[in-house]
């Protein structure tokens, strides 16, 4: 789909017989067809498997933090939030411009997997969905159904920001074809993609609190929503900290789970980029993003419209100017 | 033994759990916010009630795992206090029994792997109560789950050892029959015979044994292992791992834990908690050296210890094949792609 696996292939190949890099870092098919998966190729042979589609909607950008990826020259895959992501690292000064070779990607926009099933009323594996310009086909009985592509597309990617990387600033970009566009003519407000959060600001405090209390009473705590962040890139995690005394490890506090959530979503609250990775890595399904979202709404009314990894750093909470609102100090004295 | 009884829909099964609330509180599997969890019966809505007869007769294990009944992710077992000069020390009350229905066949094996480690000497006291406590109803799967590589680790799905086996009459669809194996599910059987709409019976309609020549064997698994120690499969893997706890936490055979004080003021309590092989501190030592510093140390480890060590300790592979880790994963690491790695795979070893 899109035609962009096939000129992915050639670029890796390309790159690697060249030894232009050591590594690329892409994606490949999973187990499941509904499925693609962060994939490292090294030789020419592995290239072959590196593929693009709707399903890539993992962030690699984050790998390029690790050690394992810093001795080495690597050639990545990003789509524009990724892009974003790595703009925020290249601003503070986290991975080195030569280090990484980027070949930028046209985004056609992530499926949720969860969405697709649920209009497909089935189990994913036991199909064979065919996709087309602006819709998918899914055969039911004798015939086929459409499907709008929209209706199964992350919120994240409606109201996406960026979905192609700036072309100046990758080394390569990808163009894609027949890339469905009829979703982007519209131009989905943030109210509109994000339906869940305006349900949430009408509840009562007491509602409200009882939605989050089911919600993270169901977490464990495995932190797959801070590793998965491309943008929570702290060195070392508070919640990493041995025995500390400002947390504590049970499982079962909703007190800590609280802690835990609302400290993660406020560190991460203007560096966002909009990727969505925090709720799909969930296996809780929590709706993470609805904290970030939230965050952000309240961030611009303060400080104006502010596009992490868009706009330039410093990001509106890493530095503080003397004419800033002042929420809590001069109020009522 | 061997008590079977039959009634004639689910439902009675779950109003007949209900009426016995005084006795047993009773989890069965159902959705909440899309993952599907054990959650006590008392407390289902409508619609997570009319959800649970589907999801206990799927083809795979619920997400949530058997294990959080004998072994929750916290549990406080001492409480103190300071009086004075003094400190008051506190055990808890006895739990009260609970059911689990609709418990499948992987997990039951999950419950066997662990009880090796916590009911050899010396006794996990905080497990066999739970263990002693918990009546588990088990059902079967009527074919392998997509993810499933149950018959590979020597499971077979239809004969799982619980104290009652529940299976649904393959030809009305709505009869259930319930058959116990043991004297906790014995009493239960008695009580619902008492009861309205259960009726003794004689046949009980067990499928036909599947076929496990697919499984593999525990001792060739672990000397592969032994093979690839220093193999860049671990390195490659470790590059690509995120290094959450998920797989961890939602493994059922995992068992690792931490105990911890939780303190305020002039009291506190002792707890313990799961804990996963794949965080850092995991193995940071109070002087602060770390044996395991990076993620490939980490993830080496967790796929020995399932796939290596457990058999050199207890005889057994530590996995049961539910396909959760695979699921889960963020990055579709699972069991599968280690076993598929050290050669001869899935289908050979």
């Amino acid at each position: 789909m899109f035609k962009i696996t096939e000129k992915l292939q050639q670029i890796g190949a390309k790159l690697l017989e060249s030894k232009e890099v050591d590594i690329v870092l892409g994606y490949k098919k999973g187990g499941d067809p509904y499925q693609s998966l962060p994939y490292i190729a090294t030789s020419l042979e592995e290239t072959e498997s590196l593929v693009f589609d709707g399903f890539c909607e993992k962030s690699l950008s984050k790998y390029l933090l690790q050690d394992s990826f810093r001795n080495k020259k690597v050639a990545v895959v990003v789509k524009g939030c990724d892009y974003r992501a790595i703009k925020l690292m290249l601003g503070e000064s986290r991975i080195l411009r030569e280090q990484v070779y980027l070949i930028g990607v046209e985004c056609p926009g992530m499926i949720r997997k969860d969405k697709l099933k649920k209009e497909v009323g089935q189990e994913l594996s036991e199909i064979e969905v065919v996709f087309n310009q602006d819709h998918i086909n899914v055969p039911e009985g004798q015939s086929t159904r459409e499907i709008k592509y929209e209706s199964v597309l992350s919120p994240f990617c409606l109201n996406c920001k960026l979905s192609i990387p700036v072309e100046e600033e990758v080394d390569t970009l990808v163009r894609g074809e027949n890339i469905p566009s009829t979703f982007r003519e519209k131009s989905w407000t943030h109210e509109e993609a994000f339906i869940d959060i305006n349900n949430i600001e009408n509840m009562s405090v007491e509602e409200k609190f009882e939605y989050w209390k089911r919600q993270l009473n169901r977490c464990k705590r495995c932190y797959s929503c801070r590793n998965g962040c491309p943008v929570c890139t702290c060195r070392v995690c508070i919640f990493d900290r041995e025995n500390p005394d400002y947390i504590d490890a049970a499982k079962d506090q909703l007190a800590q789970h609280q802690f835990y959530h609302v400290i993660r979503a406020f560190h991460v609250s203007d560096r966002c980029v909009g990727c969505g990775e925090c709720s799909r890595v969930c296996p809780e399904n929590i709706p993470l993003h609805l904290l970030n979202q939230k965050l952000q709404r309240e961030l611009e009314k303060f400080y104006g419209s502010y596009e992490a990894g868009i706009d330039e750093l410093p990001t509106p909470l890493s530095h503080a100017r003397a004419d800033e609102p002042d929420f809590f100090g001069r109020e009522g004295k | 033994m061997g008590q079977i009884v039959k009634t004639n829909s689910f439902s009675n099964l779950l109003s007949a759990c209900n009426h016995l609330n005084s006795q047993f509180r009773t989890f069965c599997p159902t959705v909440e916010d899309g993952v599907e969890h054990y959650r006590p019966v008392d407390q289902m809505d409508d619609k997570q009630l009319q959800q649970v007869e589907a999801i206990t007769f799927q083809n795979k294990p619920p997400v949530g795992s058997i294990k959080s009944f004998l072994f929750p992710d916290s549990e406080v077992y001492i409480k103190f206090a300071r009086k004075g000069n003094k400190v008051e020390v506190e055990g808890l009350e006895a739990m009260s029994p609970q059911i689990v229905l609709g418990v499948k066949p992987c997990d039951i094996k999950s419950i066997e792997l662990i009880d090796k480690v916590f009911l050899s000497e010396p006794v996990d006291t905080l497990y066999q109560e739970k263990r002693e406590n918990t009546l588990i109803i088990a059902t079967i799967c009527s074919e392998t789950g997509k993810n499933c590589y149950c018959k590979e680790f020597g499971i077979c799905p239809i004969s799982p050892s619980a104290d009652i086996l529940m299976l649904k009459d393959s030809q009305n669809k709505t009869d259930i029959y319930l058959k116990s194996s043991s004297e906790k599910g014995q009493r239960l059987l008695e009580q619902l015979l008492e009861m309205e709409g259960f009726t003794a019976s004689e046949t009980f309609p067990l499928p036909k044994t599947e076929n496990l020549s697919q499984r593999l064997s525990p001792e060739k698994i672990q000397k592969r292992m032994d093979e690839y120690f220093e193999s860049d499969l671990w390195e490659n893997l470790a590059m690509l791992c995120m290094g959450c706890g998920t797989c961890t936490y939602y493994c059922p055979t995992c068992h690792c834990y931490d105990i911890r004080d939780f303190t305020r003021n002039e009291q506190g309590v002792r707890y313990r908690t799961w804990d996963s092989c794949m965080f850092s501190n995991f193995t940071n030592m109070a002087g602060g050296h770390n044996p395991r510093p990076s993620k490939k140390d980490r993830i080496q480890n967790r796929f020995f210890h399932k796939l290596n060590y457990f058999v050199k300790k207890q005889g057994d592979l530590a996995c049961v094949g539910c396909g959760r880790c695979g699921e889960l994963c963020p990055v579709g690491i699972s069991i599968g792609t280690v076993l598929k790695k050290i050669g001869g795979g899935l289908n050979e070893a």
